[in-house]
């Protein structure tokens, strides 16, 4: 809130919510929370204590947003950001400092010169955009955030490894992320800080509490695992790019992502490994960001053929007043043999190589759906039985049965469409019919074939009767008769 | 004036030896019409129907033409189907199957768009991973088939352009325009007595024909034979079909 009215940065200013029928701080700056002020208190008893607080309902959901945006602009530190959402639902953005970004920045810290430096750097970034920020780095998801919120006064701080147990004795109880609850029941025992817990037997400790405080005190401590993300790589394939000056010009974006490629294809060459999708994210100097994401059909490092792809979508990033950072992320890669020099490869692979990479480019700018295969499936039913898949999903692409002695139509029209039709009887061909306001006459056929519906799905329609009909003037159709009367067109022959 | 001939090709096209290896579509009297005595295989081609109800049999004829193709060299084909530009449904493999053409051969784009169909013709030509690319566009500027037919001799493939019905289907770049239109089939033996249709015939106007002369005639693909050939005289029904009143 601070940040859009910067008079209130000087003022003790609250946040507060509606909680059972009573409003109560849920938000409080700095100011106000030196006058003696805690998130929870009735607004009443706040007013008694500083009368001069400045009050502004508060936006849980505005508050939720902010923060996932502000999550995503903490890409430029590290690709796996999160908001903490998806460890702890129930943790709410009130409180002491709940809102907070999780980083895994193994690997990334030496892009900026050492730990400290990254941390003085985020710091002091949040600041310009007008946010107090807290930081911590540690081992563990749990003592970073003991660590971030409950910590001295620093802006940020360094556990070194090894030095968790040390660290997380001093604080408060509360510093565990559990709940209001269970840090007033260790109080009522006489537990106040992290210390008393750590050297407790575990087992009385869980029969006495919730699980949740030893499952908690375990993590932080580094004993259990509290995966951020599922996936860690050693080595983030990411490339970094910052600017002395914001850039805005096509040309500018163009050749930056041109080099980040050329940076982390030299990265995933090293490591053996090629894009199966890329991510470039561009920083804005107001805290917006902008993403592009391509895709190849193999893994590949190859800067030139991917820096094609991003060119066709170049132009959806807008500058705006300019940007001041770029990142290329491999969010996907595969492992990749190194690649063989042209001279030992046989044509076919060059072929399939350059395949590939047309398929590519067109799944790029077309989009994966509209690029596909010929694909059979066992079925009667003629809709089914053969149809186009996206190429992607075609493993395997069975060869098709020719069955010369039933015809089947060169165009498919998906769904058949309805013609009046007259017949030569009721089980007969047809004689004339009307599709698309043409009569057509039929002077000849063949049929008919009886194609019976799958008897498995509860709708199944009656058998259709398919004939190939030919008319006056040499055209070919497709028709079905479906039931008694009704008739349908669902293809031409050449 | 052959020689002359030859020179102006070499002019026109650099890195052109001379022996050009040429397809055929199995029919010495279109063969002998043509400049070099059969298809060239780096070129663009157009087929239009002649009236929109007989999109399928250009379709149709289109097939036979890449089929005729395949059988001369192997690879992969581009087909870049477009809606709005032909309104006949989507191909249907079996159906191609039984036309003589591959289907596992086939890749298959879906646009809307013809803008889209000719950037996608013209990478898929530049990439040398297609021996044909067939594009169905609604109408193409004389550059853009310029461009086309360049990429295609540039990279040694076929481009097909496949397009609805117009009266007025503009200047071209393309070697041979092809209009095709159906024909009433002359169905012999069993099919004949059981009133069956017989064997497709089209017939098939070259209407532009590069360095060769136009002609027009009348084809059957019998599909029993995977065979292409100009349909006998007959004398039980009459050759030109009933003016297409009818067909609108």
């Amino acid at each position: 809130m601070s940040r859009i009215t910067p008079a209130l940065r000087d003022k003790p200013f609250v946040l507060v919510q509606e909680r059972q029928a009573r409003l109560c701080l849920s938000a409080l700056n700095n100011l106000a929370e030196r006058a003696g002020l805690a998130p929870h208190m009735a607004l009443a008893n706040a007013r008694a204590i500083m009368p001069s607080i400045t009050v502004h309902p508060a936006m849980p959901n505005a508050d939720g947003k902010m923060l996932a945006q502000l999550a995503q602009w903490c890409g430029r530190y590290s690709p796996w950001t999160s908001t903490g959402k998806e460890n702890d639902p129930e943790l709410s953005l009130e409180g002491a400092g709940g809102a907070g970004i999780w980083l895994d920045a193994t690997g990334c810290a030496h892009l900026f010169g050492g730990e400290d430096a990254m941390l003085a750097d985020m710091v002091g970034r949040l600041e310009k955009l007008g946010f107090t920020a807290r930081a911590a780095m540690t081992d563990t998801l749990g003592s970073a955030w003991a660590v971030s919120r409950f910590s001295s006064n620093d802006a940020w701080k360094i556990v070194p490894p090894g030095e968790i147990r040390a660290a997380l004795a001093p604080l408060a109880i509360a510093a565990l992320r559990l709940p209001p609850a269970t840090v007033l029941a260790l109080h009522e025992v006489g537990l106040r800080y992290i210390g008393d817990l750590i050297d407790m037997p575990r087992g009385p400790l869980a029969a006495r509490f919730e699980k949740e405080v030893r499952l908690r005190l375990d993590a932080a401590l580094g004993q259990t695992a509290e995966p951020l993300s599922p996936i860690l790589p050693t080595t983030p394939l990411i490339a970094r790019l910052t600017f002395a000056e914001p850039i805005g010009h096509r040309d500018d974006i163009a050749a930056a992502t041109g080099k980040l490629l050329d940076k982390l294809c030299i990265t995933m060459e090293k490591l053996g490994q090629g894009a199966r999708r890329l991510v470039l994210s561009v920083y804005r100097p107001d805290g917006s960001t902008a993403r592009i994401t391509i895709g190849t059909a193999r893994a590949n490092r190859e800067p030139r053929h991917l820096l094609r792809l991003f060119a066709e979508h170049l132009d959806e990033i807008d500058p705006e007043f300019g940007i001041d950072e770029m990142t290329l992320f491999a969010a996907i890669a595969e492992p990749m043999t190194a690649n063989q020099s042209n001279l030992q490869r046989g044509a076919a692979a060059q072929s399939t190589d350059s395949y590939n990479a047309v398929i590519d480019r067109l799944t790029n700018r077309l989009g994966t759906h509209n690029v596909r295969r010929t694909h059979f499936r066992k079925s009667h039913i003629p809709e089914r039985a053969a149809g186009f898949i996206p190429v992607g999903k075609a493993k395997l692409v069975q060869t098709d049965q020719r069955d010369a002695d039933t015809p089947r139509p060169l165009r498919l029209l998906r769904p058949p469409e309805q013609v009046e039709a007259v017949a030569e009887s009721t089980n007969g061909p047809p004689v004339l019919f009307r599709w698309r306001r043409i009569l057509h006459h039929v002077t000849s056929y063949e049929g008919p074939e009886r194609i019976a519906p799958e008897w498995w799905p509860s709708d199944a329609e009656s058998p259709r009767d398919y004939y190939r009909v030919e008319n006056e003037v040499g055209q070919r159709f497709w028709l079905y008769r479906n039931g008694e009367t009704s008739w349908f067109l669902h293809g031409v022959f050449g | 004036m052959e020689d002359l001939r030859a020179h102006i090709r070499a002019l026109e096209r650099p890195g052109w030896t001379g022996e050009e290896k040429l397809f055929s579509l199995g029919i010495p009297e279109i063969d002998r019409q043509l400049p070099a005595g059969g298809c060239p295989p780096a070129a663009l081609y157009e087929v239009l129907p002649d009236q929109p109800i007989d999109a399928s049999a250009a379709t149709g004829f289109s097939i036979t033409l890449l089929a005729a193709l395949t059988n001369y060299r192997k690879g992969r084909i581009l087909w870049c189907l477009n809606d709005n530009a032909t309104d006949a449904g989507e191909i249907y493999p079996p159906g191609i199957s039984q036309h003589g053409l591959d289907p596992s051969r086939l890749t298959i784009v879906k646009t809307t768009r013809d803008t889209d169909v000719l950037w996608a013709m013209e990478e898929a030509l530049r990439s040398n991973a297609f021996i044909a690319v067939l594009g169905e566009v609604k109408g193409i500027p004389m550059t853009a088939s310029r461009r086309l037919q360049l990429a295609a001799e540039e990279n040694d493939a076929l481009a097909l352009l496949l397009r609805p019905a117009t009266q007025t289907p503009g200047l071209s770049a393309a070697v041979q325009r092809w209009r095709v239109k159906a024909a009433p089939s002359h169905p012999r033996g069993f099919a004949a007595v059981l009133n069956e249709p017989g064997a497709a015939c089209w017939h098939t106007t070259l209407f532009r024909s590069r360095g060769g002369t136009p002609g027009t005639w009348l084809m059957e693909w019998c599909d029993e034979t995977d065979h292409l050939a100009l349909a006998p005289p007959v004398c039980d029904r009459p050759v030109e079909p009933h003016n297409a009143s009818l067909t609108g």
